[in-house]
């Protein structure tokens, strides 16, 4: 009899774990599904410019790379915008780079934020009042902005009459470590296909960075949640539930690079606050609002995500071990392997995928990085698990502090000490 | 291109009940959009839903009528319908030691569809169980084979042309009733070729077509030798801008549910080779080297060229012009794929190794593709169908004269070709369906069954051929007590005592075809060979003598009681032959 329930509730896990590897894999080759939706994830081709942008630039303790961002920034060809970088009042350093910058160039603002416990969306709050474009746009203090960016997201804002533009954000340092080349990958998969499926049912947890809103909406939505960790998921929920169009676009060419975490232990602390905010978007319930069922359904899915992710990833080693150890019948032993073929197939959709990385973005994948993304695939799971739980147990607590990633950047071409060849 | 040239009032309010009157259609408008979609795809297609319509039923009806009744029921059909029967009833994949002849998925399908629809319940006899589900399947197949036909660009006439060789001729119908694996097998192929073809070129079209093609290599490893040819249709209709990803997935798919069946050997410990049990390793290495041979198939004493000579007597005109098609076949593009299939089989019918009764089955469907594709493109390229008085105007009047003389000529030969066809190969099949509906060749074996129902002891033991194996158990004989007999001597399943075996049976029960397998001698007593290689059953026939026999000769049973008190009998006189 407890053996027979702990059959069912096994077979039961099993079935879940199967769902999720099933929907991981469909919804990363989304974008690939025709050879003409291929091509719909393109921005379309840029005309004439005609609106203007205010791009917030969050940065603290960033007066290393900070110059360099805003310098490409300044350097787009799109003629009417604005550079507002929002400093701490407790962070000098950073501050006396910003102000040096405003003073050589009258595109660019400072806005000091004055908030004792600060966080991102704190900080571009502070802003949002005194943006004077007709979109305010969104970027990291280590973001390499593609010049051309600005003038297709114009042209995209007008020609999908989207109140919404999610560009590509793309990790670019995939040789630094084992895990950097699988989070490289994340974001590629995450960025040219998932999102686009997620637009496309009108339900969409945004990005970080190369985001961009028309102003008058993120005024009427007052802003961004101050205390949420995933502030950028939480705007996404809060105005697909009002209905919202997004547009996601995807140009290799136009992608903003970034870089990963610099150490494993960053990565860990960067998607604890994922999962956490994830947890708290959740929570808070926006999601309730989406006009259909399927979309409430995709909504309480992928915020709980991380969880099932956690637990899968634990899960599918183990049961195959125990299966063999433990002499079940041979047809629970079977169906253990299930949820393994999709995930399989993930891992090899994922070297495909790598492949199309190293063609979009011009760099040379090697024999070692494919066996890297194949041998990484438990040990990657295995933190992302770890990470979920850390987030759950911390929102239960109530710990609910910012832990910021530190930038160091590896993602541009130049650098004269490397520290990642330090990790792992 | 031209856009807006600025940001539209915003169309947002956080009014949220307006919000939600907004959007969400009701389920009506749900329904009533669903409705359009389909009746706009009516319309469009409504030409090929008719044809298709008067296929099925045409097809259907030539198979059914008479199909419990011709062919007799035989060894190898009531094996799988053992074996579905096993799935629900024992809990196992086989009535005796599964021992990896076939992967397990084709009688777990059989079982599904037993259990589903009753069929034990409500037919006349257990074999028909499966009889009816090669009725199942072969509908499916020829709405498959429609549709496969249109995708790879056939008018509908050589669609139709296609279909009405695949479900009229009587080789087809004959070996398509059979309750086979190889019947099973041929819709999960077709499927695997339409979805291969899809024009959308989807990933999810490149998933279905690999989980079709798993699913009949699951069914039987035979579909295996398909591989080339469907991977060649899938290759020639993928597009450059997600090929990858298409190709992947297609390998993944195929790979990965084939891996589930040495998956099953492996967690059952009996992949690999080992004292004591079966496994998937022997099998397969028997299947591929060990297995004698059934020789040439152009040596006339061969098993090989009886078994090709029987097929051709079914009907020798379809075979000779598939076969005259299959190189213009591999040449054109559009047929290249089908063709290739065609070609692999023949290549392996020309190869000498084991050659079973109903190959085939698994040639037809792509037998007729290549023929009827081969007319298509020719007569496509001869423009006849242009020059006739009802085509285009313009068309009639334009070419080069040489070249209009020339496409006239050959579009002419092909018209003629396939007349010439219809006309010689109308009488035959005419004869072979009549024979087909009305020769109730399987009344032998019924009344073989129901002799055994009736004057056998549920305490006896019988040796029996599988085509009566479920129906006697279903009737209330022990299993144990009711034995295939090529199990004896080999499974140890079979409970019967180590010592003297033979003197544990009651009855033999064999047909015509079981003597030749058991290497009977002519007056039916056992030979040299059936003494050495089956000792238990050349004991008990030698010690038995024929106590009924039924049927017309190349379907006879035969029934031979075992004496157990020593002296050998021989055939004896009393036989009762109805």
């Amino acid at each position: 009899m407890l053996i027979d329930a702990v059959l069912v509730g096994y077979l039961a896990a099993t079935l879940l774990l199967l769902v999720v590897a099933l929907s991981t894999l469909v919804w990363m080759v989304d974008s690939w599904r025709t050879p003409e939706s291929v091509a719909m994830t393109r921005f379309p081709e840029p005309d004439e410019p005609r609106l203007s942008f205010s791009l917030l630039v969050p940065a603290r303790d960033e007066e290393q790379v900070l110059p360099t961002t805003v310098s490409r920034l300044l350097e787009s060809d799109h003629p009417d915008f604005e550079v507002i970088i929002i400093v701490g009042h407790d962070d000098p350093g950073t501050s006396a780079v910003a102000e040096r910058l405003a003073a050589s160039e009258e595109r660019v603002r400072v806005v000091v934020d004055e908030n004792v416990v600060k966080n991102k969306p704190k900080a571009l709050n502070t802003a949002l009042p005194l943006c004077r474009g007709s979109v305010v746009g969104v970027f990291d203090a280590e973001d390499e902005v593609a010049p051309s960016l600005l003038r297709h997201v114009d042209t995209c804002f007008r020609a999908t009459q989207a109140h919404v533009v999610q560009g590509g954000v793309q990790l670019m340092n995939f040789r630094s470590s084992w895990w950097s080349l699988r989070n490289v990958l994340e974001y590629f998969f995450w960025f040219s296909s998932r999102l686009h499926l997620h637009a496309r049912k009108r339900f969409i947890p945004l990005g970080g960075n190369t985001v961009f809103v028309r102003t008058d909406l993120l005024r009427l939505a007052d802003g961004w949640d101050p205390e949420c960790l995933a502030e950028d998921c939480e705007l996404g929920v809060r105005l697909s539930s009002w209905g919202a169009r997004v547009s996601v676009a995807y140009s290799p060419e136009l992608a903003t690079r970034e870089e990963t975490p610099p150490t494993l232990k960053g990565l860990f602390k960067q998607r604890t606050r994922w999962s956490q905010g994830f947890l708290q978007v959740l929570r808070k319930g926006e999601w309730r609002r989406l006009p259909t069922r399927r979309q409430r359904l995709m909504a309480c899915y992928l915020l709980t995500m991380p969880f099932m992710q956690a637990f899968s990833g634990v899960l599918v080693p183990v049961s195959v071990v125990a299966m063999f150890l433990l002499k079940a019948p041979d047809l629970v032993v079977m169906a253990t392997f299930l949820p393994l073929l999709p995930t399989v197939a993930t891992v090899a959709v994922e070297a495909v995928g790598l492949h199309e990385f190293g063609r979009a973005f011009g760099e040379k994948v090697r024999l070692r990085d494919y066996a890297k993304l194949i041998l990484g695939t438990l040990p990657y799971q295995l933190i992302l698990a770890a990470a979920a739980v850390r987030a759950t147990t911390r929102e239960l607590q109530g710990v609910r502090t910012w832990e910021k990633t530190a930038h160091v950047g590896a993602h541009r071409p130049v650098m004269l000490d490397d520290p990642q060849e330090s990790v792992l | 291109m031209s856009y807006q040239t600025e940001l539209p009032p915003l169309d947002l309010d956080l009014d949220l009940e307006a919000l939600e009157r907004a959007v969400a259609p009701t389920p009506r408008e749900r329904l009533e959009r669903a409705r359009q979609r389909l009746g706009a795809r009516f319309r469009r297609d409504r030409l090929d839903l008719t044809v298709v319509s008067v296929l099925l039923v045409v097809a259907g009806w030539v198979h059914a009528r008479g199909m419990y009744g011709s062919p007799a029921r035989f060894d190898d059909e009531g094996t799988y319908t053992a074996y579905a029967w096993a799935v629900p009833n024992l809990h196992r994949l086989a009535h005796y030691t599964y021992w990896y002849a076939h992967p397990p998925l084709g009688q777990l399908q059989m079982a599904l569809y037993n259990e589903v629809t009753d069929a034990f319940g409500r037919l006349p006899y257990a074999v028909a169980t499966g009889r009816e589900l090669a009725l199942v399947c072969k509908l499916i197949a020829v709405v498959l084979m429609f549709r496969l036909a249109r995708r790879l660009g056939f008018s509908r006439v050589t669609a139709t042309l296609a279909v009405c060789m695949f479900s009229l001729s009587p080789l087809a119908v004959y070996f398509q009733r059979t309750a086979l694996l190889d019947n099973l097998v041929t819709p999960w192929l077709l499927a695997a070729f339409f979805f291969a073809a899809s024009p959308r070129r989807s990933i999810w079209a490149a998933a279905g077509s690999a989980a079709c093609f798993a699913v009949a290599v699951l069914s039987k490893e035979t579909a295996l030798l398909f591989m080339p040819a469907v991977m060649l249709l899938f290759a020639q209709r993928t597009d450059s801008r997600n090929r990858k990803f298409t190709l992947t997935m297609f390998v993944s798919v195929v790979s990965l549910l084939g891996l589930l069946y040495p998956l099953y050997a492996l967690i059952k410990n009996e992949l690999w080779d080992g004292p004591g049990h079966v496994s998937l390793e022997w099998a397969i290495r028997w299947q591929l080297f060990d297995r004698q041979g059934s020789g040439s198939i152009f040596d006339p004493g061969s098993t090989a060229h009886t078994v090709v000579t029987t097929w051709l007597s079914l009907d020798r005109w379809s075979c000779a012009v598939c076969l005259l098609a299959v190189v213009p076949g591999l040449l054109f593009t559009r047929t290249r794929a089908v063709a290739l299939a065609f070609a692999i089989q023949v290549g392996s019918l020309l190869r000498s190794g084991y050659l079973p009764y109903p190959f085939v089955i698994a040639m037809m469907p792509f037998a007729v593709l290549t023929f009827a594709g081969v007319v298509d493109v020719v007569w496509r390229w001869s423009r006849l169908s242009d020059r006739l008085p009802w085509g285009p105007a313009q068309a009639r009047s334009r070419g080069h004269v040489t070249v209009t003389v020339l496409r006239t000529f050959v579009g002419a030969s092909v018209a003629s070709v396939v007349v010439a066809l219809a006309v010689l190969a109308a009488p035959s099949w005419r004869y072979g369906l009549q024979d087909l509906w009305t020769h109730d060749r399987d009344a032998g074996k019924a009344t073989a069954l129901s002799w055994l129902k009736s004057s056998t002891g549920r305490d006896q033991t019988l040796v029996v051929d599988d085509a009566f194996w479920v129906d006697l158990v279903r009737d209330g004989h022990p299993a144990r007590k009711v034995i295939w007999f090529t199990k004896l001597d080999v499974d140890k399943d079979v409970d019967l005592p180590a010592k003297a075996p033979w003197r544990h049976i009651d009855y033999v029960v064999l047909d015509h075809q079981d003597a030749l397998s058991v290497h009977l001698n002519s007056d039916l007593t056992p030979s040299p060979d059936t003494k050495n290689l089956f000792p238990t059953l050349g004991q008990a026939l030698e010690h038995g003598r024929i106590v009924a026999s039924f049927g017309a000769p190349q379907d006879r049973v035969m029934i031979w009681r075992v004496s157990h008190t020593g002296a050998s009998a021989a055939v004896a006189a009393g036989t009762a032959t109805p």
